[in-house]
């Protein structure tokens, strides 16, 4: 938790305003935050099944009989 | 569907640059970061081939054929599909690593899945509606999300606020007495900041809490809470380094529950472009856990009519996934891309001390094949 904590305050204190011409690099398709829906699904499934936590990636995405 | 800051050619223009801006912005691709719904229809079919194994033998082997679709439904829809068939055989643990294979019984089940999300893009505000169902001999879930997302007037902020529910029914398939319900429900809350020309950060927090039947019915004498509340709160951080045309992610999960887990999950992947057609992706993932605090190392366990439970995915433990993915771009519309990935656990790689000493370790292969075409 305090790992998580002092990450996002230190990216948060360092972010300036960014204009809009700026964030061309920001668009590109490798700087998604999902850049590939189905394999997000395939390591969901199997961590899920695989271990004891799980979640973080979005509400009601259902469940599975997996664990 | 995530909506993120991304460039707008309105805004562009209000500066000295900006015709200069929005033209250079009108040749970029669209992305899954825009603020309106996607450009035309793209739709991706692949295969995953699974299989895990100890020492001793193979466990369970999947095979699973999967389709995504994302299109846009005139100019203030999104629609995000996905739908998969896993056929399931093997062999899964009754308790620690004594597997139910073992006396000759096996396992073959099979899991038909779909998940839908409807999207609503207004100016700066993007309200999801999202199903998921899945279904299987011995377990049925459905699930449903509302989530809205709000864009800063800087475009470089977006605040997420999202709901969710469950309902699973659970049986099994050697004991038709055995019917069971779960219910859950999910809150989440989540902020993504442009940070640089070149870095952005998102960080999410979801809290669920399930009430219902949370025993494995397959496991011997497995006795778990009738209510399990989670957090996870998962921060995603995306550089690119411009020299190189290259894009780092880096992604950290906290996670804790009522049960008494602990988890860090850590993972960072590479996305190195390599002339006009290819992408190349090494990742690496480490996940290390608690036990939970009726997982026992001992089996039978030292007194009945407690909660207990053998099962090691709630054991202390370490894993680590490396894999590598290649993607080839035939042309702009169509991309072609297999992925490999080894998963390994063991209690040693418990971080700060040792595990649960009755798993022994266990692996994992998975290949993914590929393939994707955007329909304009």
């Amino acid at each position: 938790m305090r790992i998580c904590l002092l990450l996002s305050v230190t990216l948060l204190a360092g972010c300036a305003t960014v204009q809009p011409w700026e964030k061309g690099h920001l668009a590109k398709p490798i700087m998604a935050f999902d850049p590939d829906p189905l394999t997000a699904r395939q390591h969901k499934q199997i961590y899920t099944s695989k271990e004891a936590a799980s979640g973080g990636q979005g509400v009601g995405t259902g469940g599975c009989g997996c664990n | 569907m995530q909506l993120t800051p991304g460039p707008q050619a309105d805004d562009a223009n209000s500066h000295p640059l900006g015709l200069l801006a929005a033209a250079a912005l009108a040749l970029m691709p669209a992305t899954a970061q825009a603020v309106t719904p996607p450009d035309g229809t793209r739709v991706t079919v692949s295969y995953l081939s699974y299989q895990d194994y100890d020492a001793q033998r193979d466990r369970m082997q999947v095979h699973a054929p999967q389709l995504h679709l994302r299109t846009a439904l005139g100019e203030r829809f999104g629609l995000e599909m996905a739908a998969t068939v896993e056929t399931m055989s093997g062999a899964s643990p009754e308790f620690h690593n004594a597997l139910s294979g073992a006396s000759g019984k096996g396992i073959a089940d099979r899991r038909r899945a779909a998940d839908a999300k409807l999207s609503h893009y207004f100016d700066r505000v993007v309200l999801g509606l999202g199903l998921a169902y899945s279904d299987e001999d011995d377990y049925r879930s459905r699930g449903a999300g509302l989530d809205v997302q709000w864009l800063s007037e800087d475009q470089s902020t977006t605040l997420v606020a999202g709901l969710g529910s469950s309902s699973d029914h659970i049986s099994a398939t050697d004991r038709p007495l055995i019917q069971q319900r779960r219910h859950g429900k999910e809150a989440m809350l989540g902020l993504t900041q442009v940070l640089s020309p070149v870095a952005i950060v998102q960080s999410n927090l979801t809290y669920s809490r399930g009430h219902g039947y949370f025993s494995d019915s397959y496991k011997a004498l497995d006795r778990r809470p009738d209510s399990r509340h989670q957090l996870a709160w998962l921060t995603r951080y995306r550089h690119y380094l411009p020299a190189l045309q290259a894009a780092v992610h880096l992604d950290y999960r906290y996670y804790r529950d009522s049960w008494g887990v602990r988890a860090h999950s850590l993972e960072t992947s590479w996305y190195q472009p390599v002339g006009e057609r290819w992408l190349l992706q090494p990742s690496l993932r480490y996940h290390s856990q608690g036990a939970a605090r009726f997982y026992s190392d001992r089996f039978p366990p030292a007194r009945f009519n407690t909660l207990y439970s053998a099962d090691s995915r709630l054991g202390a433990l370490g894993a680590i996934t490396v894999g590598f993915k290649a993607s080839w771009h035939y042309n702009a519309q169509t991309t072609v891309a297999l992925l490999a990935e080894h998963y390994q656990q063991r209690a040693s790689w418990h971080a700060g001390g040792q595990g649960s000493t009755a798993m022994m370790p266990f692996k994992a292969n998975w290949l993914s094949l590929g393939l994707g075409h955007l329909f304009e």
